[in-house]
């Protein structure tokens, strides 16, 4: 036996490598299946993690080669690869060097595949920022199509994530609808079949997608949107800053948007009214759909009225207790009024003017009695039954409450309205002859025109933009007085574009505007679209805001003494009633807000008003410049 | 000098010569002071004298080499490296790189061929110097260890002899392996973006002209009547499809009519559309060359083999060419054929379409650029800069559109024996920026025109051609065709407008100097044209793309060069791991010179190397003073002149690469690659001295 020390010395580290090893092996050690009825083991620490927090590469997605291949050439240093890449594609994107930007964006997604955001920034970079420096709307169109490759092929190595599936139909939906291309965007894509052929690997392209101008964007938009509805139900996690109200919503809002461009693009007819009954459909089956609170209890947009009939009823079992006291108290609380305020109160509706319904309105909301003083005034014998009574009015108040106030966040009721407008043949007809206005006046004509038939030799009179814009005013007045709820839309929106249009017309003719105006109505009650929601439960006598609505309904449920019902007296406000986190873009299209940018739902004055929540996103990576950089677009 | 900043040798020469003089002369002062102090550390002021002024007088001699004894020096030196099949290694590594890397490499992207280029050149430059670092820097320490060395030096050979024959053997061996790689590299490039594709005239669909209801989608030409896609099948079953138009190229006016009249004909040709940085040619098979006749509906056509089409009516004639081309359809005839008439004219001719190889792709331009560029502003005074408007990168300055601003490229030089045919072209790589949306479907339109001062009678008379409108193309080249002749419009002494025909460069240009120069407008208020120096050229001719290739190798030829002498160099007085860390310290300074400059100018924030590592280890970000961080900021300083002094001896990687303008399709000029020739034997000839003077030092040759 040799007594040489580097012999020692050798058997001394051999030791130690073999001390070293037992911990690895405790953590690393894999996971392995049972045989024959065997259970398999959970492996180390390392392995249980991994399934734990489904890291493995398995269960995020594919597993590139290539990937893997970069990954391990960086030899553990793949954060500092991944820094310098992005300094370099930030670079490139500087120097407009597009190729060799766009080659670096896809060396990124090899060296971080399982990142999420990666793909959504890089494509959101690609589609939004790039795309927007080439001239030619034809060259835009290309790299925002590159954009929405980057981020379907981010679906490969990332099949738990409903975020990306979410980003590809907001992109496809806005980027290509709401750009200030969107004319030739929305056409090169219908006839893009080459890229239709390619979708047709991931989302059905069949004839939900199509109408019969061709493949339309919303309704691909609408697949990808159904897509991550589907993860979600296949029990991918919907992120803590996803409401359902929001995310349920994004599907059956891409067949109006599809019938809203149809009826620019082409002479509005029956395949835009078509388009209308789908939105509508949609929309409803959305409204039946019960979606989950933040207050995790569940609701139904289209409860509404169930609920106001559930509060009517227990309102009327409460006033039953105490008969007559109601009243009395409302002749007290009108002794406070003005008597402007109650002349107001008092007319009838259709009398009243705009500014005697907003005082309507403000008194029928001091003219609410508070049900604890309707309890107060019950005998001491039934005021316990009263109570319960009290309790369950309370709880359905809060519940109303929360209908209404989750439909005005997505406009549910001008939607709803809207959708059922549209079907009409008289808004049909309304549209039809915008579009021919429009078309005449684009081609510079100003009257109507006289011509001789050559077989009958009867005069034949078409008329210019000035009569076909009269008779779509008509037509609209019609509409507006069928459905009033669209006054304060979008839809009298877009005719003051039109009047002002007809306005100019005039003048070129000569003729003065006509007054009184067919639509003065429809501006005349401009600006009252905020009470609708007041003004239809004035109508009915509901308040969900009674003043003594609990703090909560949990607060409720859990409180058993009467003698503590009523609480403090005000209505409840919600904990967090809502954290959108939609990425719908701005009016103009260009600029989607990335999730957890804070800026909360985008209503684009289509959806949501004054009443919706502040939605201030808790997401913590609003706080990771890499993701609201510069991606939030041009 | 990189290719975008360099102009010509002369204008390069003397200030490097001078930067030369300055480097050598500090070094030889630094060296001086070095050398003496030394020797009269170890032997004392009177000795060290004589031993300084003696070995100055022996170096003369050993600077005159024997090149038989430096070719048997560098025989040794190839005979060792195939010893240890190091560059067996390297060149399957790029077997292999080639054989999987394709697999990753997408043809169809928006420029394939610069991928593809990137992807090989990339490749060579690093297995190529990643050999020669090694090959270099353990060579000779090892020989110097295993005493081997005894067996060259006991020979009478000269020390400059060893250090010159080493470069020169490794030099050898790596160039050969460069150049496989080089013609391996070549192969892989042409065949793997060679393709063409496959089309059918079924497919001719009628369009309008500059209408976006064509079948792609894509707005027609402003002078295409029918369109057609290539098909995806065979190879192409996925990937990018060309439009074929067909465009009218010319339009025939009827004999003794007024030209009101309508047209007796028309000339059209197939057009293949760039699609993904390239084109096709497009040929009809079964047509003669002289043409083949076929008459349908009164009109008479002549198909060509290289796609073009004449078509002359019997009687009477045509209110235009869609008139023309419409004759005969399933409607004037009441017939049941839906085929358009064309479809029928090459169906009877028997032609068929064949698409050729790329065209475009792998190009070698040879530009004449523009000796000088300035600006005049929208009130008309001139200006050394345009306008910015905003970007990051301040490569283009821009000119308004709809006002005076004008950007005018002097150019000098050019005869009429540069441009044979009767037309000449230029080329414009502009960009473009919008301050409102404008027509989304046009691109903005701007304008080129020549002018001339010229003396006339002792006054000076200012020259101009007509305009020369076109259409924009952003991130492309694009290609401005015209007549040699020009219509010019100037006054004479009197004020009068004179107008007259003249040859561009014979006698348009001043004849003294050959100097004209062209004059850029944009013509949409709003709207700018961004320019650079290299924005607008004359296109002397299309050169050789391999002989093209063959200068881009030639730059890393030069950088394995630099990368030899230096490794050889250090590893004469340093043992071989440290030589070759010595010698990787040095490619980063030749790649990141700039860098290291521009950190110890402070022009960039973050420190050095001390600095930077307590940013990272603290995780600080780059801007925050560091509280006591003084004695950092003292050491970094002197750290960093070291390096940046540095960066001075090192030639600059980054200007030896000529990627981007062979990519871009542009002839490597000789007279930068004579500037980096330059450059780079200079460096030899100080690395081989210093070679010589540290080997002798060690007392192991003669």
């Amino acid at each position: 036996m040799t007594q040489n020390p580097t012999f020692w010395r050798k058997v001394v580290y051999i030791c130690l490598i073999g001390l070293i090893a037992i911990p690895l092996s405790l953590l690393g050690r894999p996971a392995s299946r049972g045989t024959g009825g065997e259970s398999g083991s959970e492996g180390g620490l390392l392995a249980q993690t991994r399934v734990e927090y489904d890291l493995a590469q398995s269960s995020l997605g594919e597993i590139d080669p290539a990937s893997e291949t970069m990954k391990l050439s960086t030899l553990g240093m793949k954060g500092i690869a991944a820094m310098i890449l992005w300094e370099q594609a930030n670079h490139f994107k500087d120097e407009e060097n597009w190729e060799a930007f766009s080659a670096t964006v896809n060396q990124i997604s090899k060296l971080q595949p399982n990142f999420v955001k990666v793909w959504e920034f890089q494509a959101h970079n690609i589609s939004y920022n790039v795309s927007v420096e080439f001239d030619d709307y034809q060259g835009r169109y290309d790299w925002v199509k590159k954009g929405f490759q980057f981020l379907v092929r981010g679906l490969a190595y990332n099949r738990q994530s409903y975020a990306l599936l979410r980003s590809l139909g907001t992109y496809f939906g806005f980027k290509i609808g709401r750009s200030d291309e969107s004319l030739q965007f929305r056409h090169m894509f219908r006839r893009d079949t080459d890229y239709h052929e390619e979708l047709a690997q991931y989302i059905r392209m069949d004839d939900d997608v199509r109408t019969p101008y061709g493949v339309d964007n919303w309704l691909v938009a609408r697949q990808w949107f159904l897509q991550a509805e589907n993860k979600v139900r296949e029990g991918a996690p919907l992120s803590t800053n996803t409401s359902h109200l929001m995310f349920y919503r994004e599907a059956p809002s891409q067949f109006r948007n599809a019938a809203m461009d149809l009826e620019k693009e082409f002479r509005p007819q029956e395949p835009a009214r078509r388009m209308w009954e789908e939105a509508f459909d949609a929309w409803n089956t959305y409204g039946n759909r019960s979606l989950k609170t933040s207050w995790e209890t569940q609701l139904r947009l289209n409860d509404r009225q169930a609920k106001r009939d559930q509060v009517r009823e227990l309102q009327a079992e409460l006033d039953a207790f105490a008969p007559g006291e109601r009243d009395r108290q409302v002749q007290l609380l009108r002794q406070n009024l003005d008597p402007e305020q109650l002349a107001a109160f008092d007319k009838p509706a259709e009398e009243r003017n705009p500014q005697e319904l907003f005082m309507a309105v403000d008194a029928f909301n001091r003219l609410q009695v508070d049900d604890q003083r309707i309890v107060d005034a019950v005998e001491e014998s039934q005021k316990e039954e009263a109570y319960r009574v009290l309790r369950r009015l309370q709880m359905a108040r809060v519940e109303l409450q929360r209908i209404d106030q989750y439909r005005s966040t997505v406009n549910y009721t001008y939607w709803l309205k809207r959708c059922e407008a549209e079907q009409t043949l008289t808004n049909l007809n309304a549209r039809a002859a915008i579009y021919d206005a429009n078309e005449l006046d684009e081609r510079g004509v100003i009257s109507a025109t006289e011509t001789i038939d050559p077989v009958t030799g009867n005069t034949i009179i078409s008329p210019g933009p000035i009569e076909k814009y009269e008779e779509a005013f008509e037509l609209w007045a019609q509409i507006f007085k069928q459905f009033p709820e669209l006054i304060d839309g979008v839809t009298a929106e877009e005719l003051s574009d039109e009047i002002e249009k007809y306005r100019v017309k005039l003048d070129q003719k000569g003729e003065p505007f006509p007054e009184p105006f067919v639509l003065d109505f429809v501006f005349q009650r401009a600006g009252l679209g905020s009470l609708a929601e007041q003004l239809d439960a004035m109508e009915e006598g509901i308040d969900a805001t009674n003043p003594s609505a609990p703090p909560g309904l949990n607060t409720i449920l859990t409180e058993l003494d009467p003698n503590e019902a009523g609480g403090n007296g005000q209505a409840p406000q919600p904990p967090n009633p809502e954290t959108p986190d939609s990425t719908e873009p701005n009016g103009d299209g260009t600029a989607p807000k990335p999730e957890g940018s804070g800026s909360g739902e985008a209503t684009t004055g289509e959806e949501g008003n004054a009443a919706a929540p502040s939605g201030a996103s808790e997401d913590p990576a609003a706080a990771d410049p890499a993701i609201g950089g510069d991606g939030t677009g041009s | 000098m990189s290719y975008d900043d360099f102009r010509s040798f002369s204008a390069w020469f003397q200030p490097a010569l001078w930067h030369l003089l300055i480097v050598v002369g500090v070094c030889a002062v630094l060296g001086a002071i070095v050398s003496t102090l030394i020797s009269v550390v170890r032997y004392g002021p009177g000795e060290a004298f004589y031993k300084i002024w003696g070995g100055f007088f022996r170096v003369i001699p050993d600077l005159f080499v024997s090149p038989r004894r430096v070719g048997a020096i560098a025989r040794l030196a190839i005979q060792e490296t195939l010893r240890r099949r190091v560059m067996l290694l390297a060149f399957a590594m790029f077997a292999l790189a080639l054989l999987f890397g394709g697999w990753f490499l997408d043809p169809n992207s928006d420029h394939p061929e610069r991928t593809y280029l990137g992807f090989v050149l990339a490749g060579t430059q690093f297995l190529v110097l990643f050999l020669g670092l090694l090959v270099s820097t353990f060579s000779l320490p090892q020989d110097i260890q295993n005493k081997t060395i005894y067996t060259v030096v006991t020979k009478p050979i000269k020390a400059s002899e060893i250090v010159l024959g080493r470069i020169v053997g490794f030099l050898a061996i790596s160039t050969v392996l460069l150049t496989s790689m080089g013609i391996i590299s070549l192969l892989f490039v042409t065949t793997g973006l060679s393709h063409t594709h496959a089309v059918s005239f079924d497919d001719l669909v009628r369009i309008q002209p500059n209408s976006t209801d064509t079948p792609s989608g894509r707005r027609a030409s402003d002078n295409a009547y029918f369109e057609l896609q290539t098909r995806r099948n065979g190879s192409q079953a996925t990937g990018h499809r060309h439009r074929l138009e067909l465009q009218l190229t010319g339009i025939r006016r009827p004999e003794n009519r007024s030209a009101g009249s309508g047209i007796a004909g028309a000339d059209f040709a197939l057009k293949v559309m760039s699609e993904t940085g390239h084109s096709h040619e497009v040929s009809l098979e079964g047509i003669p060359a002289e043409g083949k006749q076929v008459s349908l509906a009164g009109v008479n056509w002549t198909v060509f083999p290289d796609g073009g089409l004449v078509a002359e009516v019997e009687e009477g004639n045509f209110a235009d060419a869609a008139a023309l081309l419409d004759h005969g359809s399933a409607g004037d005839t009441g017939s049941a054929d839906a085929t358009s008439p064309l479809e029928r004219v090459l169906a009877e001719a028997g032609a068929e379409p064949v698409i050729s190889e790329p065209v475009g792709m792998l190009m070698a331009r040879v530009p004449h650029y523009a000796s000088g560029l300035r600006f005049i502003d929208r009130d008309g005074a001139v200006k050394t800069e345009g306008v910015s408007v905003g970007k990051m990168s301040q490569k283009f300055s821009y000119i308004d559109g709809g006002t005076e601003a004008r950007a005018i490229f002097g150019f000098a030089g050019l005869t009429g024996a540069d441009f044979p045919a009767d037309s000449a072209s230029i080329d414009l790589n502009l960009r473009v920026f919008r301050t409102n949306k404008g027509e989304i479907t046009r691109r903005v339109t701007g304008s080129v025109y020549f002018q001339v001062r010229k003396k006339v009678d002792g006054e000076e008379i200012l020259f101009e051609t007509r305009e020369i409108a076109f259409e924009s193309r952003e991130f492309a080249v694009q290609t401005l065709t015209f007549d040699r002749k020009v219509d010019v419009v100037w006054q004479d002494a009197e004020g009068n407008p004179m107008t007259a025909q003249m040859d561009l460069f014979d006698e348009f240009a001043d004849p003294e100097t050959g100097a004209f120069e062209i004059v850029l407008t944009c013509k949409e208020p709003g709207q700018y044209f961004g320019v650079s120096p290299l924005s607008i050229y004359f296109k002397l001719r299309d050169g050789s793309f391999a002989a093209n290739f063959g200068k881009c190798y030639l730059g890393i030829w030069m950088q394995l060069v630099v990368v030899i002498s230096l490794g050889v160099t250090l590893s004469t007085f340093l043992n071989a791991s440290v030589s070759l860390l010595s010698t990787v310290a040095g490619l980063c300074i030749g790649f990141f010179g700039k860098f290291i400059n521009e950190l110890s100018t402070e022009e960039i924030e973050g420190g050095g190397p001390i600095e930077a590592v307590y940013r990272l280890v603290t995780q600080m970000n780059l801007t925050s003073d560091i509280e006591g961080g003084g004695w950092m900021r003292a050491i970094d300083t002197v750290l960093l002149q070291g390096m940046s002094s540095m960066t001075h001896i090192i030639p600059d990687f980054t200007t030896y690469s000529t990627q981007a303008p062979l990519a871009d399709g542009y002839d490597i000029s000789w007279p930068l690659l004579s500037a980096h020739l330059l450059v780079t034997f200079t460096f030899v000839i100080g690395a081989w001295l210093v070679g010589y003077f540290a080997l002798r030092t060690r007392e192991i040759a003669g």
